[in-house]
């Protein structure tokens, strides 16, 4: 046996109850009813429920009504199957690059992980542990060549008469795996693996009638029970392609496999087995999605700063759209379910939705955070754009604002209000202004000081006694500043600016303005500000 | 006190009434008031704590009473939130007190609720160097500044929520409560109603700061 042989390392999955679990999950968790799975019209698996009431594997359909009356009879969705795999292979690309589905079993190649993640038993276990789920009836096996994982894996034990009845719960733990991480101890696991392991290597028709027979006829029931025969013989009965796959299983030939990509963009499809009419009901199911393109996007070392939910409804009309956006690449699923969350609660369902897909962006590679042990400010700076995120999804974008300040004479132009991006929140937004913007202060060095709280209409008051009257009279502290427009800078104005204080001690910012030069006693007092 | 307490094996949390507390304290910032300072439990505005100031009307001086706070906080690059003031605050005059206008954000927001939610969700994420709250009702629940008071424990920079000298009789969750009173030539009274150390009666007058040019 080859060097090369012998390095690779196999880890395959194989559920068991892969149909029911998937059938269940499209069901919801409350769906607690006797359940059958039934392919071309015979019982192919069954739920606890249905097994007690005497529902078996290969039964039809009328004897299986007749034993259970109120059976759930579901046809078996091979395509969900085979997206629910592969939805379990982008979670399995954070350990190895190396993945593969073959026949509902998903494959691993690990060898090149195996020392990052701490060896074999440390690496199953934290797979194991992805996996758990006490009502998924798992089932690994470790080999050096990839046959021979799936075999072990799905035929492990005592060779069962029907195998798709085998629905009994199983824990799996490291200590129970098989393994045949030598290739000189492959023959000896494989020797009582149950000859049925051919039967996806066999053409329908003669090949597998044929296994069929040498089974039950022959009581050829075993592998070693094949090698032992004549190979010329076996050729004739099971095709090349079964011997093939048995020299495969054995490491003496070699077995190519094309490693699974990865589709762009994100897209998660699930449809829902009710009528969502409330728009609180989808979250739960959004949340799954969330969590699992995060985990794709987690193990993939990707970032996404936009995802869309689209809602399909009831009516096949349009398709409702909610959009979530972050101000920074993220991958983290409670801060996209927060986002989920705020928007939902905004959302209305116009129609039932029946089925909901997660449209991802355009995901890019995730920026490598800081690994220093004292973070300084610029840790923050993440959690404070979640916290913005979170904010505007809720109030809307037009409620938290910059204030900058611009060189600029008149009061009304020096002080302008941008919506806060939160990825460019530090960023300064001089550049697009041909005017000097003055951030740090202490550029003002003449006239009055100005006042803290300003008013955008500046509000006109009166004047009694000869002195301008807001609320009580007021007193001129000091003044006047005369600022002035000229006739090019659009609206003409001339304002003597005084501060004055009230009875309360409370400082105001008002100005008298002239409407026209023409008539110089006519004149108004206004209030723009205050000083708090 | 320390000593006093340790003879009577009492648990730090308990404080001799006429002492400072010795713990249940998480830091300070100075106030930028000597005399505001020294009257303060951990001489200034408490850290991870709600902070109450009350006066009858806005434009007193409450703003610029908190301006050394802000010029402090800008400078060290921590973001100060302005949540609802009752009018627009003025770049140009902040930027004259020395207070860095990036790090200075205005969030707006017209129902009660979402205000309270929208200070709730500020203080408890923790990532925001102060925040400043006008809360103008004043009939809030007391439950609603025990929820707030909760929140600001999570945080490590100082609270400050404003409401009206009305609500001064009511129950407050908040360890420090001030009342601003207005006072002629820029300065302005303070009376602390509430803190955690001895009462405090009399009324404190300070100095408030004045922009680039003086009047």
């Amino acid at each position: 046996m080859s060097k090369a042989l012998s390095d690779n390392l196999w880890i395959s999955f194989y559920i068991d109850n892969l149909s029911l679990w998937v059938t269940q999950q499209s069901l919801g968790e409350t769906s607690e009813s006797a359940l059958a799975i039934h392919e071309h019209g015979l019982v192919y698996q069954a739920n606890q429920k249905a097994l007690a009431s005497g529902i078996e594997a290969g039964l039809g359909k009328a004897s299986a009504l007749s034993r259970c009356p109120q059976l759930l009879w579901i046809a078996r969705d091979p395509k969900a199957e085979t997206q629910y795999l592969n939805e379990q292979c982008w979670w399995l690309s954070r350990f190895t690059p190396h993945l593969c589905q073959e026949d509902g079993f998903l494959l691993a190649e690990v060898s090149r992980s195996l020392k990052l993640f701490g060896g074999l038993q440390t690496f199953v276990e934290q797979i194991l542990e992805g996996f758990s789920n006490p009502r998924l009836s798992l089932n690994v096996a470790i080999a050096c060549t990839a046959r021979a994982a799936m075999w072990l894996s799905r035929w492990q034990s005592s060779p069962p008469s029907n195998p798709p009845s085998r629905l009994e719960h199983r824990h799996t733990h490291f200590k129970h795996i098989l393994m045949a991480t030598e290739p000189s101890s492959l023959a000896t696991l494989l020797k009582d693996i149950d000859i049925l392991c051919l039967s996806p290597h066999t053409e329908a028709g003669r090949h597998s009638q044929n296994l069929q027979m040498m089974r039950e006829d022959l009581g050829l029931m075993t592998l070693k029970s094949l090698w032992d025969m004549p190979r010329r013989s076996l050729r004739q009965r099971l095709g090349a392609k079964a011997l093939l796959a048995m020299d495969q299983a054995l490491g003496l030939e070699a077995d190519p496999r094309t490693w699974l990509k990865i589709p762009e963009p994100l897209k998660l499809h699930r449809e829902l087995t009710f009528w969502a009419e409330d728009s609180k009901q989808l979250f739960k199911l959004g949340q799954m999605l969330i969590e699992q393109a995060c985990a794709q996007l987690k193990a993939r070392r990707l970032g996404l700063m936009a995802m869309s939910f689209q809602l399909h409804h009831r009516d096949r009309g349009p398709i409702s759209l909610i959009s979530l956006g972050t101000q920074a690449l993220c991958d983290q699923a409670n801060r996209w379910c927060a986002l989920w969350e705020e928007h939902l609660a905004k959302t209305v369902l116009r129609d039932p939705v029946l089925a909901i897909t997660l449209c991802g962006g355009f995901a890019q590679d995730m920026p490598v955070a800081s690994d220093c042990l004292f973070p300084g400010p610029a840790l923050n700076r993440q959690a404070q754009t979640a916290l913005f995120e979170r904010l505007q999804a809720r109030l809307g974008r037009s409620s938290m604002f910059h204030i900058v300040s611009i060189a600029d004479h008149r009061p009304e132009l020096a002080q302008k209000l941008f919506e806060l991006d939160a990825s460019k929140a530090f960023v300064d937004k001089t550049a697009d202004h041909n005017k000097i913007v003055s951030m740090s202060g202490h550029e003002q060095t003449m006239g009055l000081p100005r006042p803290i709280w300003f008013f955008d209409q500046a509000i006109p008051i009166t004047e009694r006694a000869k002195r301008p009257y807001w609320q009580g009279p007021l007193a001129l502290v000091a003044g006047p500043e005369r600022i002035e427009t000229a006739w090019w800078e659009g609206e003409w104005f001339a304002r003597d600016y005084f501060i004055a204080a009230d009875q309360d001690h409370v400082l105001y910012w008002i100005y008298r303005s002239r409407p026209s030069t023409s008539e110089q006693n006519s004149y108004q007092w206004f209030i723009q500000g205050c000083f708090g | 006190m320390g000593s006093k307490q340790d003879l009577l094996g009492l648990s730090p949390q308990l404080w001799w009434a006429d002492g400072w507390p010795q713990s249940g304290l998480q830091g300070s910032i100075s106030s930028g008031f000597e005399a505001l300072d020294q009257q303060l439990p951990t001489h200034g505005w408490p850290c991870g704590a709600l902070s109450e100031l009350l006066s009858q009307q806005a434009g007193i001086g409450e703003l610029r009473l908190l301006v050394p706070v802000l010029r402090q906080l800008t400078s060290q690059q921590k973001t100060v939130m302005l949540m609802n003031p009752p009018m627009m605050p003025y770049g140009p005059a902040l930027a004259c007190h020395g207070i860095d206008l990036k790090h200075l954000i205005l969030l707006q927001a017209a129902h009660v609720l979402d205000r309270l939610w929208a200070i709730e969700q500020c203080l408890r994420s923790n990532s925001l160097g102060c925040v400043l709250a006008w809360l103008p009702q004043n009939n809030l629940r007391p439950e609603i500044f025990r929820r707030l008071q909760l929140a600001a424990q999570q945080s490590e920079g100082p609270s400050f929520i404003f409401r009206p000298s009305l609500v001064q009789e009511q129950v407050s969750a908040a360890p420090l409560r001030v009342l601003l009173l207005p006072r002629p030539r820029q300065r302005l009274a303070l009376r602390i109603l509430k803190r955690r150390g001895p009462l405090h009666s009399s009324i404190l007058e300070i100095e408030l700061p004045q922009s680039c040019r003086r009047l």
